[in-house]
Formats: C-alpha cells, sequence, structure tokens
C-alpha cells in the first residue's frame, strides 16, 4: 500500500499560482484520474507528486518521505512530450532503463513490447508518435514503482493508440500495490476505468472522491460534474 | 547506474564527437601537408588546432548538458533515481574521455608535423629546429597541463551557467554569468598571491627553468629567464583538482535541489 500526502501545497511560476493550499491523502491504489481545464494545476500536481518540482510551500511526501530529485524509485513520471532518447533503438531504450531504475522488470518491458507489435531494432526517431507513446509507457509500467504519473498520455493519439494505452495500464497495473495517476482531457473515454477522481480548478482540488461512490450520490457523469463545479 | 549513464552519453554524444573529430582531421591534413611543404601554415594551424582544444570541452559538455532540455528529455533524465553526482559525472566523463581521444591525435599529429618540417630544412636551420623540438618536447607536460586546466575550468564555468539558468527562470543565466566572472577573479587574485605560493607552491612536478637547460644544453647557449609560474607544483595540482571537485560537487546539488525541467 502507498501513502501519498499533500500538506497545504502550493506553487507558483512567476506571478501565476499554479497549486494553491492544496491538502488531501490519495487512496493508496488503484487507478485516479485527475481532471480539469487548461491551466488548473494537473500537470504541476503530477510534477510535485514525482519529485520534478518543489512546491513553493507545503510538503508533499510519498510513504512519510519528502518527494524530491530523487524520488524516481518511488513515483515514475511519465511526460506528455517526447522524452525518450531519440538515437535509442527500442531495445537499447529497455536496457538503458533497466541500468538506471532500481526493480525495473525488463521481461515485462520485453512482453509489453512484443504485444505492441513493437520491432526492438528500431531507432525511436523512427517510431511514429503513436508508438512512440507505447514505448513510453510500457518502459513506465515496468519501472514497477508504487506511484505512477502519466501525465496526459492519451494527448493528440488516435482512437486505436489510446485504446491500447489505456489497455496496457487496466492490465498490467498491479491494483492492490500501485496507484495510477492519470491525467487526461478525455473524461469520457477514462471514465470507466478510474477508481477515484480529483477535479481541479484554479490551482485547486475541488473533487475528491470514489468514483462509485460519487456516481450513486451524484447520479452524474464525470464530464457533467466537471462542467458543474468549473462552471 | 553509473556506466549504464556514461555509455548512454558517449553514444549520444558520439555524432557531434564524430563531427569534431572529422574537423580535426582535415586540419592535420592541413598541418601534415604545410610541413611537408616546409610552409609556415603548418604552425598557424597548429596554433589554430590548440585553440579549438581550449573550447572542446565547453563545447561538449555544454551541448550534453543543454540537449537534455531540446531534446526535452529532461523529463526522463531528472527522473532517473541516482543521486546528482552520477548523473553529473557520467556527462563530463564522457566529454573528457572524447577531449582526451582528441587531444592524443592532436599530439601524435604534433609531433609528427615536427619530424616532416625538421627533415625537410636544410643543414644551416637544422639545428635551431632540432632546439626547438626539443624544447616543444621538454615542455608538453606543461603545455598539456595548462591546456587541459584552462579547458577543464571553462567548461565546468559554463555547465554552471546552464544549470543555474534552469534554476533560476529568467535571470538564472545572468546570475549564473555574473558569479562565475566574479568568482574567477577573485580566484585568479588568490592565485597569484603570495599566500596561494606558501601555502601551495610544494613539491616540484615539473621544473621549468631545468627542463629548458636541459633540452637546449650542448647545442645552444640559450639562456631564459623562466617565470615561476611556470613550474608545476604537487600541492599546486592538489588543491586545483580540489576546487575542481568542488565545482562538480556544487553542480551535482543544484541538480539535486534546484534544477527545474520545465
Amino acid at each position: 500500500m502507498t501513502n501519498v500526502s499533500c500538506r497545504n501545497v502550493s506553487k507558483k511560476y512567476g506571478r501565476k499560482e499554479a497549486l494553491h493550499s492544496v491538502d488531501l491523502t490519495l487512496p493508496e491504489n488503484g487507478i485516479a484520474g485527475i481532471i480539469g481545464p487548461n491551466g488548473s494545476g494537473k500537470s504541476t500536481f503530477l510534477k510535485l507528486i514525482s519529485g520534478l518540482i518543489r512546491p513553493d510551500s507545503g510538503t508533499v511526501k510519498i510513504n512519510g518521505t519528502e518527494t524530491g530529485r530523487k524520488s524516481g524509485s518511488e513515483a515514475a513520471y511519465l511526460s506528455e512530450e517526447d522524452s525518450l532518447y531519440d538515437f535509442m533503438t527500442v531495445g537499447k531504450t529497455i536496457a538503458f532503463s533497466a541500468g538506471v531504475y532500481p526493480g525495473f522488470d525488463r521481461e515485462l518491458a520485453h512482453t509489453l513490447v512484443e504485444e505492441m507489435k513493437l520491432n526492438e531494432k528500431d531507432k525511436v526517431k523512427h517510431l511514429s508518435r503513436g508508438n512512440k507513446a507505447r514505448l513510453k509507457l510500457a518502459v513506465t509500467m515496468a519501472r514497477k514503482t508504487p506511484v505512477l504519473c502519466l501525465d496526459e498520455p492519451l494527448s493528440g493519439m488516435d482512437p486505436l493508440v489510446r485504446e491500447d494505452i489505456l489497455r496496457l495500464i487496466v492490465t498490467h497495473l498491479d491494483v492492490e500495490h500501485q496507484l495510477c495517476l492519470i491525467t487526461s482531457h478525455e473524461v469520457k473515454e477514462l471514465e470507466p476505468f478510474l477508481d477515484h477522481v480529483l477535479i481541479m480548478h484554479d490551482g485547486q482540488v475541488v473533487v475528491d472522491r470514489n468514483v462509485e461512490e460519487l456516481k450513486e450520490t451524484e447520479r452524474k457523469s464525470l464530464i457533467e460534474m466537471l462542467r458543474e463545479v468549473t462552471g | 547506474m553509473w556506466m549504464t549513464l556514461w555509455k548512454k552519453e558517449w553514444q549520444e554524444s558520439l555524432p557531434r564527437f564524430g563531427i569534431v573529430i572529422g574537423v580535426l582531421l582535415l586540419m592535420y591534413a592541413g598541418i601534415l601537408t604545410a610541413a611537408f611543404n616546409g610552409s609556415a601554415l603548418a604552425l598557424l594551424l597548429g596554433f589554430f588546432a590548440v585553440g579549438l582544444h581550449l573550447v572542446l570541452l565547453l563545447l561538449l559538455w555544454a551541448l550534453s548538458f543543454h540537449g537534455e532540455w531540446r531534446s526535452r528529455t529532461q523529463w526522463t533524465w531528472l527522473n532517473i533515481p541516482a543521486p546528482g553526482w552520477q548523473l553529473v559525472t557520467a556527462k563530463l566523463a564522457a566529454g573528457f574521455s572524447q577531449y582526451v581521444i582528441s587531444i592524443a591525435l592532436l599530439t601524435a599529429v604534433g609531433f609528427l608535423s615536427m619530424r616532416i618540417f625538421a627533415s625537410g630544412m636544410g643543414a644551416q636551420f637544422r639545428e635551431s629546429v632540432d632546439v626547438m623540438q626539443n624544447v616543444l618536447t621538454g615542455f608538453f607536460p606543461l603545455m598539456l597541463l595548462a591546456l587541459t586546466y584552462a579547458a577543464v575550468f571553462l567548461g565546468l564555468g559554463l555547465v554552471f551557467i546552464i544549470l543555474m539558468a534552469r534554476s533560476v527562470k529568467k535571470i538564472g543565466w545572468v546570475i549564473g554569468l555574473g558569479s562565475a566572472l566574479l568568482f574567477s577573479y577573485v580566484y585568479s587574485m588568490f592565485n597569484q598571491s603570495s599566500l596561494y605560493e606558501t601555502l601551495f607552491h610544494h613539491g616540484v612536478l615539473f621544473d621549468a627553468e631545468q627542463t629548458l637547460q636541459n633540452v637546449t644544453n650542448g647545442s645552444m647557449n640559450l639562456q631564459m629567464e623562466v617565470e615561476q609560474g611556470a613550474n608545476i607544483y604537487a600541492g599546486q595540482l592538489a588543491v586545483e583538482m580540489l576546487l575542481a571537485a568542488g565545482i562538480i560537487a556544487l553542480l551535482s546539488w543544484m541538480v539535486d535541489r534546484f534544477v527545474q525541467p520545465s
């Protein structure tokens, strides 16, 4: 089980406040969707949890340890951008990841790559955008960290890739031990897979609920909830 | 983990190192041809090649660090759970190994062209060319060390500025440049002080005056005043290496504590 807690976390970029006094404890496992309009603070929230940026005030802790630059063994961050090394092949990307991420499941990475019909000899720079997204996710999943921070993994992908990505997460996430945080604008597509949802607006978490509970009590879809709270 | 990082840095930088070596090889071909024809152009090209090595590390290191942001791989690089010193030294070591290869090539070409140049000279110049050759051979350790010293500290200075620019938005590079210049000025003052001399000028590793006398003895009655500063001392070498280690520790700390991916 994983304990991720944020205590009065605020973050500014220049004068713009990206997060304002966020105070919450995330669910211990499962898939949690972080949704909200552009600029609501979703990406900033993920980057803070994975320790890539530091809060201006407050603390973010994973299992009692404050997050920081070396939190990569606790929280794997998947960027929206093409963050793979272009000069490597698919196979070399797996070998490199196995060399730098403790606990990396090399076998799982090879299986995932094979499942997605990627050729290990192909250079990353020659892969299509969709295949780069598939490879990025395969490597992130194989890191087997307690927390996965997936920043817009579906953004700009065609429906086939989106389906592949969601299937990969659902099939290979260890739901008993891992917490997967996903930011996305594809709320409808994501909704059936979510255990938990955070709705963000103007740098604050305005909804933090279990999806089943939310549906039972509010009798609304997530997209309707999102419209209502972000008005 | 460090070896995986070093291997990645080496492979990533190989194409640009290939370009550098390609340019240098063309220059070396020019040097050897000029030396064969007894042209002084060989000397000019030689100086240019040495000058290029002064900024080679700076170029290789800057491209390596800045490259993570340019290719948007900083998200991957900074999410690697290795301590900052491993991320930083893997990059520095890859660049430095390429510098060593390039210096070895430069040295080989330098000595070869000198030999070609000397063999093409008439008897009346042979003696002075031989002395010149001996002086260059004798002073090679001093020149190599001075060149490497300047290249390393220029490179570390630029890496510091790059990391500062990634730590403090907008004005980071100005703060980095300002502090690098200020530190160089203050340190050069200290370097020339009598305190520095008292503290670190111990254990002569290279005696410039002695070397000059050794290499000119018997051939010409050449007497030169060699400044004390041209000697290499063990104490001086140790403190400069400690300084480089201190700067690397600072860069590693910056990566762990202040560098931002976006």
